[in-house]
């Protein structure tokens, strides 16, 4: 059927963990999709990722009928990896609780090049880096 | 992860947090979010309304966000403190430097609701003719000559509300069993139908309730199929209704009735296999035609040997019945 649509949302959550509470629920709830559906399906696609952030892109029809794709995991992810962190600082700019060196700073810039649409490397890499202030993780040459 | 809706339950207000940020800083600012407390974010961003597919969407009735936003949820107890500390790690991103756009912060109070069930506000009971859509969680009592549909909406299109489809279900009211001999369309009593791009099953279903209909549902995409098996097995309709991941193809058994509710170019796509693969007196019923298109499709099918027995129009779209044109002898597709 011709498909007009009139919703995008996107959406960063935790792979397997989807629940009908914020960002899940007001995000989608606007539109009227059948939230517990997105939820589970959500859930099911991801359950091998459980526990890693993975984004969705939902797409809103005229009917409120829904799809939705999955995305690479951002940036963070492979920081944490990278930092050997379970959880990032509660409080980034006060607490470091990680470091990762240049090297790996560019090598996850590398990776998640076509994701971060950077016109650049050294763009890619600042993205990163942000990323890696943003969660307490201290960037060492 | 199982999610059960009677045991999950929101607290009393959330406080949203959105920052406007800049492409650069979206990655940035998600992770200084989710770092803060957040359990996700939700972005806007202008990338988001490109097409990646081209069969990603027909229309967008939407128009692209000037800047981007990454909104947060935080509890009461937290949220002034996820405000302060937002606002250091802008300043602290702006220092790298990173293009932080904006960088302008906004809360907003969220008021409890209960999301997982809300949105079954939108899906009532709707009577289209005899036929009667009804939600899984809604009492309806049927009158005498009504005739129900009982449908849930989720990830597949066809919930009865578009335009496109209330047209099929009408039209399919108007052509099976007496009421298509009162119109000169004479399908046997019994039909094998065929449903192209059945979404979530809507049309067969209605096909196989409203005569002792035979049934084959094709859907090219898997995820929407398991929807229509949902759906067909809700209407106690799995011995008659056949689901199938696919498209109309040339040869195979021949129908009495194709339906296909897709879009302008795919039926003019699939006509010439319809063709092949109708019986003679069979009917094609086509929809999701936007009336921009209608014209062109009504020329290219009459070129096509079809002879156009009906249009109907509602809120700019159009659905079509069409038979293959007896004085025409047009070569058929596929193996005929």
């Amino acid at each position: 059927m011709a498909k007009k649509v009139i919703g995008l949302v996107k959406l960063q959550i935790t792979a397997g963990k989807a629940t009908p509470a914020p960002p899940v629920g007001p995000a989608l709830g606007q539109y009227g999709v059948n939230i517990m559906a997105f939820c589970k399906d959500y859930n099911a696609r991801t359950a091998a990722q459980a526990g890693l952030v993975v984004p969705a892109e939902i797409t809103v029809f005229e009917d409120r009928s829904f799809t939705f794709v999955t995305k690479s995991p951002p940036a963070s992810v492979l920081l944490k990896k990278a930092a050997g962190l379970e959880t990032a600082s509660g409080e980034p700019n006060r607490k470091k609780v990680g470091k990762v060196n240049r090297a790996k700073v560019k090598e996850i810039a590398e990776a998640k090049m076509a994701d971060l649409n950077a016109a650049s490397l050294e763009a890619a890499m600042r993205m990163v880096e942000g990323t890696a202030r943003s969660m307490g993780i201290e960037i060492t040459e | 992860m199982e999610v059960d809706q009677e045991e999950w339950s929101t607290p009393k207000t959330w406080f949203e947090l959105t920052v406007v940020t800049s492409a650069e800083a979206l990655e940035a600012v998600s992770a200084l979010l989710e770092t803060l407390g957040a359990q996700g974010v939700w972005i806007d961003e202008p990338g988001l309304y490109q097409k990646e597919n081209p069969t990603d969407w027909d229309y967008l009735d939407l128009t692209a966000p000037a800047e981007t936003t990454v909104r947060g949820y935080f509890l009461p107890e937290k949220v002034d403190r996820a405000r302060a500390q937002a606002e250091d790690g802008l300043a602290e991103l702006a220092r790298i430097p990173l293009d932080i756009g904006p960088g302008r912060l906004y809360i907003r109070e969220v008021a409890e609701e209960q999301w997982a069930t809300a949105w079954k506000r939108y899906f009532k009971p709707m009577k289209i003719g005899r036929l009667v859509v009804i939600p899984s969680w809604e009492q309806y009592p049927l009158g005498p000559d009504e005739v129900p549909l009982r449908l849930d909406p989720g990830m597949a299109f066809g919930t009865g509300t578009h335009p496109t489809t209330a047209l099929c279900l009408l039209a399919l009211q108007s052509i099976l069993g007496r009421a298509g001999n009162e119109r000169g369309v004479f399908l046997p009593e019994a039909p094998f139908v065929i449903d192209v791009g059945t979404g979530s099953g809507i049309l067969g279903i209605a096909a196989a309730r409203l005569s002792p209909a035979t049934v084959l549902a094709l859907d090219i995409d898997e995820k929407a199929l398991s929807v229509t098996r949902e759906n067909v097995e809700r209407n106690d309709l799995l011995g008659r209704i056949q689901m199938r991941i696919g498209t109309l193809e040339p040869g195979g058994p021949e129908a009495d009735l194709i339906v296909a509710n897709i879009m302008a170019d795919v039926i003019l796509d699939l006509a010439p296999v319809a063709r092949g693969r109708l019986n003679r007196g069979g009917v094609f019923l086509a929809s999701g035609i936007i009336i921009q298109r209608l014209e062109e499709v009504k020329t290219r099918l009459r070129e096509g040997g079809w002879e156009i027995l009906e249009v109907m129009t509602q809120e700019g779209w159009a659905a079509l019945l069409a038979q293959a044109d007896e004085r025409l002898h047009l070569p058929l597709s596929g193996d005929r």
